[in-house]
């Protein structure tokens, strides 16, 4: 049984190595290698983006800890209750708690000279790197 | 490393000699436009496959790790490029009772196929290798042709090595089937 096999297996290599190769046009080398070396010629002129998506997912991660440690310091209410009520009672101060603490916890911070002058910095990066980001999309542009 | 070897040029891609990649163009185009042919039917359609496999191949070079041959890892791209842009253009040949191979001398076709001219032998071939599904038709190719074995098959196809194994036999049987049904044609067309 084995032997039989390996004879169909031997006819169709035969067979199918019969049929050979198909080859493309000519000039398919010649034309391939020309939309290379111009992909090529284009990735030299694209500007990488400042900030690569690490770098946004750390500063998530970065923003996302103060929220949580924000909330987890809040102090506790009692057990839940449906309703307006449980809004007002439960929610509300939470809420007051949140946004009065947002004056405290800036008026503890202490601003250098520097700081904005670093915001303005860093918006302006940014915006430069949102700007390059929309021209490698749209190399034509460049 | 040799000139030879693959590696040699992709090397030198990556240090930014492009013409290097015309190298492994050259070496790979033929087969892999043969697997995109046999995939999509259509010369024009399966050229145009294989120029953007070809693109997509040196534009992620820098991925490429060295892992598998880079023929297996740019067979890869052909085959997922090529069934990507297949048109659903299926000839249905399950219709054929796969087990009247039985009955097949394969000898006396192997005989019927060894009288014909050199034309009509790869004509009547090519023809059969048409007129079997795509996937099998790419995996005949691929196994008995290029001679790669299972396992560089399941790498490039994503296939399981035992779903190839079933469908080279099935591919086979059916390839033999039509084979018969076309040699016996011409045989009366010869009367």
């Amino acid at each position: 049984m084995k032997t039989e096999e390996y004879k169909k297996d031997i006819i169709a290599k035969k067979l199918i190595k019969l049929g050979g190769l198909e080859l493309p046009s000519y000039d398919f080398s010649d034309n391939l290698m020309t939309i290379i070396r111009n992909e090529a010629k284009l990735s030299l002129h694209k500007v990488e983006p400042i900030f690569s998506k690490k770098v946004w997912y750390m500063i998530a991660s970065a923003v996302a800890f103060i929220m949580l440690f924000t909330i987890i310091n809040l102090p506790q209410g009692e057990a839940s209750k449906p309703g307006t009520l449980y809004l007002k009672n439960n929610i509300m101060p939470y809420l007051n708690y949140f946004f009065d603490s947002i004056p405290k916890f800036v008026s503890s911070i202490h601003f250098s000279p520097m700081i904005p002058l670093l915001l303005i910095s860093i918006l302006l990066i940014e915006i430069l790197d949102f700007t390059f980001r929309k021209l490698i999309k749209n190399p034509k542009k460049i | 490393m040799k000139k030879t070897d693959d590696n040699f040029y992709i090397e030198k891609v990556l240090k930014g000699d492009v013409s290097s990649f015309t190298y492994l163009v050259d070496k790979y185009k033929n087969m892999a436009f043969t697997l995109a042919l046999r995939i999509i039917r259509n010369r024009e359609d399966a050229e145009e496959a294989v120029q953007d496999s070809f693109l997509k191949a040196y534009l992620s070079l820098s991925e490429f790790k060295y892992e598998s041959g880079f023929s297996t890892w740019l067979y890869r791209i052909v085959y997922t490029t090529a069934i990507s842009k297949t048109r659903k253009i299926r000839i249905e040949l399950d219709s054929i009772d796969e087990n009247t191979n039985d009955e097949l001398d394969f000898d006396t076709i192997n005989d019927g196929v060894n009288k014909l001219r050199t034309e009509e032998q790869r004509k009547y071939i090519n023809e059969v290798l048409e007129y079997l599904p795509e996937d099998e038709s790419a995996l005949m190719t691929l196994y008995y042709l290029n001679e790669n074995s299972v396992d560089e098959i399941s790498k490039i196809t994503g296939l399981t090595k035992s779903n190839i194994k079933i469908k080279l036999l099935r591919a086979r049987n059916k390839f033999f089937i039509k084979l018969k049904s076309l040699l016996k044609e011409e045989m009366f067309e010869l009367l």
